[in-house]
């Protein structure tokens, strides 16, 4: 699993710092950098309200790099629960 | 008796005169239908005024319908048919083209409205060809082309001259069925575009990394808040 944002790296070491002291959960997974939203651009995730972030959307790719399956989220505040993702991924 | 007699036909004459005059003064398109009386006059002089009357009286009336709608009539046109002279009727042919390929599209419905809202169909050749006949010249149309895998085009042709014919040009932009609208991300089942960004610790994380390996859930997010 991989996560892509606007931040930073340092942004990013702070979000992982801040839900390990809040929640005491460790992201065991990357936070990527896309601070010029290249990557967002191509993935065609740009928030159409606020361009300068991405919007929520999850995909899963399989091993041939083909996109299997997308989930796009039309509340920016909605996350995507991780137990649908797993039954997406049993799924394929 | 005589003299009286002959006073009254030159008054009735010079009355006549004086109304042809007039009638002469009106227009460019009543010249034509007054020339012939004025050929007539002459025979009147030597007739009885009793018939000049009803030779003059029609001419008069046909000035007031006919000159002032039409000006444009040709002089040798018949009064009955000024009605239908704005039936005027052009041609409207045109050429629909794969702007990407520049194939000519067949089979393309084409529908042409005029300014009353009245809509008429065509459906292009193999060549890409299509024609609209009996159009009504000097008003302006609407042509719009709105096929399944093209985008919708629509433009109004200027009002056309008369018997002239119009040629237009088409050239539909191919829809792509990969394309969904901004924000809204990537098609299911086309390949996924690579990256190559930095994680929190600054190494260098990309797509291919995991390529013929394991699946990926690429999470999108707006980040810190």
């Amino acid at each position: 699993m991989l996560s892509i944002s606007t931040d930073n790296a340092a942004q990013a070491k702070s979000a992982i710092a801040k839900v390990k002291n809040q929640r005491n959960v460790d992201i065991a997974f990357p936070l990527l950098s896309d601070a010029n939203l290249e990557t967002i651009e191509a993935y065609n995730a740009r928030d159409p309200l606020n361009r300068r972030i991405a919007r929520p959307m999850t995909y899963i790719i399989d091993e041939a790099g083909v996109i299997r399956w997308k989930f796009l989220d039309v509340r920016n505040g909605n996350r995507l629960k991780s137990d649908r993702i797993i039954a997406e991924l049993k799924g394929l | 008796m005589a003299i009286k007699e002959r006073l009254t036909r030159v008054q009735l004459l010079m009355l006549l005169a004086a109304m042809l005059m007039l009638c002469l003064g009106c227009g460019t398109a009543d010249e034509s239908i007054v020339e012939p009386d004025t050929t007539v006059e002459p025979e009147v002089s030597t007739e009885e005024p009793d018939s000049v009357i009803p030779i003059d009286m029609p001419v008069e009336e046909v000035d007031e319908s006919t000159v002032q709608p039409d000006p444009v009539i040709p002089a040798d046109m018949p009064a009955e048919e000024v009605g239908d002279v704005e039936e005027v009727v052009t041609t409207v042919r045109g050429l629909v083209l794969d702007q990407i390929t520049k194939a000519p599209l067949s089979n393309v419905r084409v529908q042409l409205t005029d300014e009353a809202g009245v809509a008429s169909e065509a459906l292009t050749t193999a060549a890409g060809v299509f024609e609209f006949e009996n159009v009504t010249a000097n008003e302006g149309l609407t042509v719009s082309i709105d096929p399944d895998e093209y985008e919708k085009q629509e433009f109004v042709v200027d009002p056309i001259p008369v018997g002239e014919t119009v040629k237009v040009q088409v050239e539909l932009i191919p829809l792509n069925p990969d394309q969904l609208p901004e924000g809204d991300g990537l098609v299911v089942g086309v390949q996924a575009p690579d990256f190559n960004l930095p994680d929190s610790d600054e190494e260098m994380v990309a797509l291919a990394d995991y390529a013929g390996k394991q699946k990926v859930v690429l999470v999108f997010d707006r980040g810190e808040w």
